[in-house]
């Protein structure tokens, strides 16, 4: 049943048009679902689609076809308005890159989803990022600017701003690929940790196998497709 | 909402000199504007004082014959037309002999009326007491003098030589005289600024004498005219009301119109309202331009930060309206600079703004009207110029921004 899952995707593809008329399908058919608590790992090669596929599982892009099924509502039906709120509330994003806003502290960061929650979240954000912040080892840290932050405590100050809503679902993008090792594996740790502790599901995209070791099933992105049985070759 | 307004201020407040590039613009062009407005409601307000000085507000306005010489039927029947619809503040006013003197000598005399139009008299402010009422039916003779002449002569400050009689004056030859009985009362109502007053050949009067008309003649073989004072939004029921005393040939008898100088500075002003009118419009150009241009790049400079907020829940109605309320934030910063700065200005400038030949109203404060016309105005160009901005950051593409 379809609304068991907290995300299925059945038969979703993707294709972009080239300038030159050429026809390119980066995702061919993609079925998934997403239970609660879940860690999924996706993997694949650089250009294999990972992105195009998280991009399409937190609704920042449309799939050209397929139907995907988010907490049982149809996607493709929902206006932008719902699907936004949707997104705020159901998802929490990790990027490679952080994506902190430069010109915010750290506190500040933390608490921008709220300011698209309810007001009730809104009155209280910055007692709950505060919260998270002090979660991720960086109660210290909340007025720092994020130029001021090394790579990991970014990166934790990401993690923070990605859960300060209980989302159902954290997607993460390669979220170790700026970090050295040490960093990287620290951040990790801390990730699970609390994804575990809001007891939300994580996606995460990576090429990195051992990162994708840690998850409690592998998918591998070949030719468009998910491929669970390749997951060992991943590994 | 809130969340957006939030947002929005951050932002404002974060990037301060992104902030200061996007309304610097904007505070000179409301500066202008507001400054310019101010000039023009200054110089009708101090119109409406010169006229108020002159003539008494409400508006003034003139009926005279049409052609020839009126009866004295048709005078009646416009003097009880007028005061059947209640306008009783009315006199006749003639033609009369006006004398200038100075000291014991006859400077000017003539058959005038002492009114804007005295070539030889321009707007003088009053020291004390006021301008010489028209009194042309009065059997007394109006005067001012100059600052300074009661003291000189017959040791009174300027406050208290006002209402007292003088002596007697005759239309050809002026005499004065402070203790003799007068024959012809001549009393003083006010005196003027010397400073002030100009006269052709720069030789400032003792007096200026205005004297009724010689009472043997009938009123209505001198011409007459009357002088009403009527509600500025009459005057159209006004002109209805004198056309309608008609001739056997059904021609009106009598015209009517503004006689204070209204009228004749009204091109001025709305020349001086035109050049207002083409400075706002160059201005808030010039200010909505220097938003938009500031406004679009900093969209393209923030496509990851608005790629970030639609990945966090942001639809896209709230970046739209996102960037609309930070450019209305920029604008009323704009705003809040410009007005009180403008107001500073108005207050140093006044004497510049405003027409030289009319003196400053009493109170040279910015006017609320122009401080309120600079806001909308700011508020409506920041909102036009914040339109392409919202709309091109609603539409951005959350994956191209994410991906930098």
């Amino acid at each position: 049943m379809a609304n068991d899952h907290l995300m299925e995707l059945n038969g979703v593809t993707k294709s972009f048009t080239l300038p030159t008329g050429t026809r390119l399908d980066i995702l061919r058919g993609i079925d998934l679902a997403i239970d609660a608590g879940e860690v999924t790992a996706i993997v694949g090669r650089s250009g294999s689609g990972k992105s195009t596929l998280l991009n399409v599982l937190g609704m920042l892009d449309t799939p050209s076809s397929g139907r995907y099924l988010c907490d049982g509502a149809d996607v493709a039906r929902m206006r932008d308005s719902r699907r936004s709120r949707f997104r705020g509330e159901f998802l929490g994003f990790i990027f490679q890159q952080f994506h902190l806003l430069d010109r915010r502290t750290a506190l500040e960061n933390v608490a921008e989803p709220l300011l698209f929650a309810s007001r009730r979240d809104l009155a209280g954000r910055f007692d709950r990022a505060e919260a998270l912040l002090g979660k991720v080892g960086l109660a210290d840290r909340a007025q720092s600017m994020p130029h001021l932050l090394s790579g990991g405590e970014q990166q934790r100050v990401a993690i923070a701003r990605a859960l300060v809503r209980n989302p159902r679902v954290v997607l993460a993008d390669e979220p170790t690929g700026s970090l050295d090792e040490a960093t990287g594996e620290r951040v990790l740790d801390l990730l699970f940790e609390m994804v575990r502790a809001e007891g939300a599901a994580l996606i995460l995209v990576t090429h990195d196998a051992a990162v994708a070791k840690r998850a409690d099933r592998i998918l591998t992105l070949s030719d468009g497709m998910l491929h669970p049985e390749l997951a060992e070759m991943a590994s | 909402m809130i969340g957006t307004f939030i947002a929005a201020w951050l932002d404002v407040r974060t990037k301060p000199f992104r902030t200061f590039a996007a309304i610097a613009g904007m505070v000179a062009a409301v500066v202008a504007v507001v400054l310019v407005d101010a000039a023009g409601v200054l110089s009708h307000k101090a119109n409406d004082t010169y006229l108020a000085r002159q003539y008494g507000m409400p508006i003034t306005v003139d009926i005279q014959s049409a052609s020839g010489t009126p009866s004295r039927n048709q005078v009646d029947q416009l003097e009880a037309a007028l005061e059947t619809n209640g306008i009783t503040a009315y006199s006749l006013d003639i033609n009369f002999p006006v004398t200038v003197v100075s000291g014991q000598n006859v400077v000017w005399n003539g058959i005038r009326w002492l009114d804007p139009e005295f070539d030889q008299v321009r707007i003088v402010d009053m020291v004390a007491g006021t301008w010489p009422d028209m009194t042309a039916d009065a059997d007394i003779y109006h005067v001012v003098v100059n600052e300074g002449w009661a003291m000189q002569m017959l040791g009174l400050s300027d406050q208290d030589i006002v209402g007292k009689t003088l002596g007697y004056a005759i239309t050809q030859d002026v005499g004065w005289d402070g203790k003799s009985t007068p024959q012809i009362p001549m009393v003083v109502d006010g005196v003027v600024a010397t400073n002030t007053i100009a006269f052709a050949g720069g030789q400032a009067p003792i007096a200026i004498v205005s004297s009724r008309p010689p009472l043997d003649v009938p009123f209505f073989d001198l011409n007459p005219w009357w002088n009403a004072r009527v509600n500025p939004g009459d005057f159209g029921y006004i002109q209805q009301l004198v056309n309608s005393i008609v001739n056997e040939q059904g021609q009106p008898v009598f015209t009517v119109r503004r006689s204070d100088s209204g009228d004749k500075l009204a091109p001025v002003l709305a020349q001086q309202d035109v050049t207002a009118n083409a400075v706002t419009i160059v201005a808030f150009v010039i200010g909505g331009l220097g938003i938009f241009g500031v406004g679009l790049a900093g969209v393209r400079e923030r496509a990851q930060d608005f790629g970030l907020r639609r990945a966090l829940g942001a639809s896209k109605l709230r970046i739209f309206t996102g960037v609309i309320v930070q450019t209305l934030i920029e604008v009323l910063l704009a705003a809040a600079i410009a007005i009180p700065l403008a107001a500073l200005l108005l207050e140093i400038y006044a004497r510049d703004l405003v027409l030289e030949t009319l003196p400053l109203p009493p109170s040279t404060a910015l006017p609320l009207s122009s401080a309120l016309q600079g806001l909308a105005g700011a508020l409506i160009v920041g909102l036009a110029a914040g339109l392409i901005p919202a709309i091109n950051a609603a539409r951005a593409s959350v994956v191209q921004a994410l991906r930098g």
